[in-house]
């Protein structure tokens, strides 16, 4: 294994445990702060149109994410478990790399009942140095009607 | 003999005023099937799409109307078309993918042919093979394309119905919202996408929720802390004569101290702070200076101002108790390269991971889970006022319009109460 696929492998997998452990701030870290993380309907990214269902242009409308999610929001209490495959890194130099993966996001709510809640791809690039942080993250998703609603970053 | 399911319910109105709605509504399988037809195939007209989404001939989107699968087009001609997406011959699909351009529609099937509009063009091998076989001689293909919907667009918003007899759209609309989409639709529009969300619970709970500006500033901390929409701003509701159709508004402007009005009645406004506040930058663009107008269409469209965002949505039902929503969102063909990218972040708010839309699919799950299996409790809609419904309300703590969402359903539904208002 390359030493940035296993960079991106890495983060990757701190990515979805952070999501899934509810360390949501911890989550925000991962990102450089000239970064940007979008979630974009496959629908959208098809018909070539700019929208997405979330757009969050720097680190810090990450970080606001989460503090609205922390602080103001009302939705609904569940649980998420990400899986990801087939991480690729397209290409790289020492400083950075293109990647993307397969993910899905099942989602369980407080009597156990788990329903598969989205899945898609996701493509980003990283910066390798001096720590390896996600520059730009779009989460690409094929399930784009979402069910019921999306609060927590996916 | 059997009563109608309708003839069964009508009797549970608490009061005739539409002020208590019993909750068996939003759960009745055999109601759900006759507000498919009564309401989505009757006499209503439907929002299909815009026709900024199909500007070239050819062009063509599948939508629904209620459950109805429906293929909405541009003819060659210039002319915007809609029929049931469904063969006239074994009732397939016809035209399975979502968007397109096509001369013509082909059945997979046993590859019946239809012109842009729907009608049957060709039947292969309709004379058979060497004299035998074949379609009857009086097999006529006018009588067999597929149904045909009557549309009418307005400022490029498109609407659809199946009723033979049915008032023209502008008086279906009536004056309030013909001048709202003109007001929204003043200038040429560009699509800028998509958001969808399924929603668990039953389509009348959102048509209630867009209509209900009490929740407003109180569900959605998010508005409320930033003043995109308070109930204490000065606002209101505008509704057509026969209250079918509602347009919501506020200002910024306050009716009071509006942070400490809130603290009383014990409502948190003032705890949430922003690193990055470009999300609620706003350039007012509308000459009457509101910054939010939310209205709805009976009984499948929603148009949207909040600040810059602007977005058509549509409700599709799916069964009793599920309904997906379509959000279309757009801008001006004139905006700048920084108008665009403020409208792009201010749709953070809208949408199933919108700051604010979010929300309403967590309130209408579960008014939905809480409701189910109940046979004679109802809920309530007594803000703002009792009796006779008013064609405006000057505040916003009401629940008036929501109303007379009621008063026309029922109308449509034959499930007037008594002395009811309309």
């Amino acid at each position: 294994m390359s030493a940035a696929l296993s960079a991106v492998t890495a983060l990757l997998a701190d990515y979805c445990a952070h999501l899934d452990a509810d360390r949501l701030e911890a989550w925000c870290e991962l990102f450089a702060e000239d970064s940007t993380y979008r979630i974009v309907p496959r629908e959208n990214r098809v018909q070539n149109l700019p929208a997405a269902i979330l757009h969050l242009a720097n680190r810090n409308m990450i970080r606001d994410r989460v503090t609205v999610l922390r602080t103001a929001a009302v939705y609904n209490i569940h649980v998420d478990r990400h899986m990801t495959s087939a991480i690729r890194v397209l290409e790289s130099d020492a400083r950075s790399a293109k990647y993307e993966a397969n993910f899905c996001v099942f989602q369980s709510d407080q009597e156990g009942r788990t329903k598969l809640f989205c899945t898609g791809m996701y493509e980003g690039e990283v910066s390798l140095a001096p720590i390896p942080l996600i520059t730009r993250q779009e989460v690409i998703v094929d399930t784009f009607s979402i069910p019921a609603l999306l609060a927590v970053p996916i | 003999m059997t009563v109608p399911i309708t003839e069964e319910l009508k009797a549970l109105w608490p009061r005739n005023d539409y002020s208590r709605v019993p909750y068996r509504y939003y759960h009745d399988e055999a109601l759900y099937q006759e507000e498919l037809e009564r309401i989505f195939r009757g006499p209503t007209w439907n929002y299909l799409c815009l026709e900024a989404e199909i500007p070239k001939p050819g062009d063509y989107r599948t939508t629904l109307v209620g459950e109805t699968p429906v293929v909405v087009t541009r003819k060659d001609d210039g002319v915007v078309a809609a029929f049931v997406n469904r063969c006239g011959h074994r009732g397939a699909i016809v035209r399975r993918e979502a968007f397109g351009n096509a001369k013509e529609h082909i059945c997979v099937y046993h590859r019946w042919s239809y012109a842009q509009d729907g009608s049957l063009t060709g039947v292969p091998f309709r004379r058979g093979v060497g004299g035998k076989g074949g379609m009857p001689e009086d097999f006529d293909p006018k009588q067999n394309g597929m149904q045909k919907l009557t549309v009418r667009s307005i400022r490029g918003v498109v609407f659809g119905t199946f009723a033979a007899e049915v008032e023209t759209l502008e008086a279906y609309l009536g004056p309030v919202m013909v001048a709202h989409i003109e007001r929204l639709m003043h200038k040429p529009i560009r699509i800028l996408g998509y958001q969808r969300q399924t929603v668990y619970g039953n389509w009348k709970l959102y048509m209630e929720n867009v209509r209900d500006s009490y929740h407003g500033g109180l569900l959605h901390e998010f508005q409320n802390t930033f003043g995109i929409s308070r109930v204490t701003q000065v606002g209101g509701a505008r509704m057509d004569a026969r209250h079918r159709h509602h347009v919501t508004y506020s200002s910024a402007q306050e009716a009071g101290d509006g942070t400490q009005l809130h603290k009383d009645a014990g409502v948190e406004n003032d705890r949430l702070r922003l690193a990055d506040a470009s999300l609620l930058e706003y350039k007012p663009e509308f000459a009457d200076n509101q910054q939010l107008t939310i209205s709805s269409v009976f009984p499948n469209a929603v148009f949207q101002q909040i600040r810059n965002c602007l977005a058509t949505r549509q409700l599709r039902p799916r069964g009793v108790g599920e309904f997906d929503l379509l959000f279309t969102i757009y801008g001006y063909e004139d905006d700048t390269p920084g108008m665009l990218a403020m409208r792009l972040v201010q749709a953070n708010m809208i949408g199933p991971a919108g700051y604010i839309s979010m929300e309403d699919g967590e309130a209408i799950e579960i008014v939905q889970r809480a409701t189910k299996g109940e046979r004679t409790i109802s809920g309530l809609l007594e803000m703002g006022g009792l009796g006779p419904i008013p064609d405006e309300i000057k505040f916003r703590t009401s629940e008036v319009s929501i109303r007379g969402f009621w008063s026309y359903y029922a109308s449509l539904m034959n499930m007037e109460p008594e002395g009811a208002p309309r």
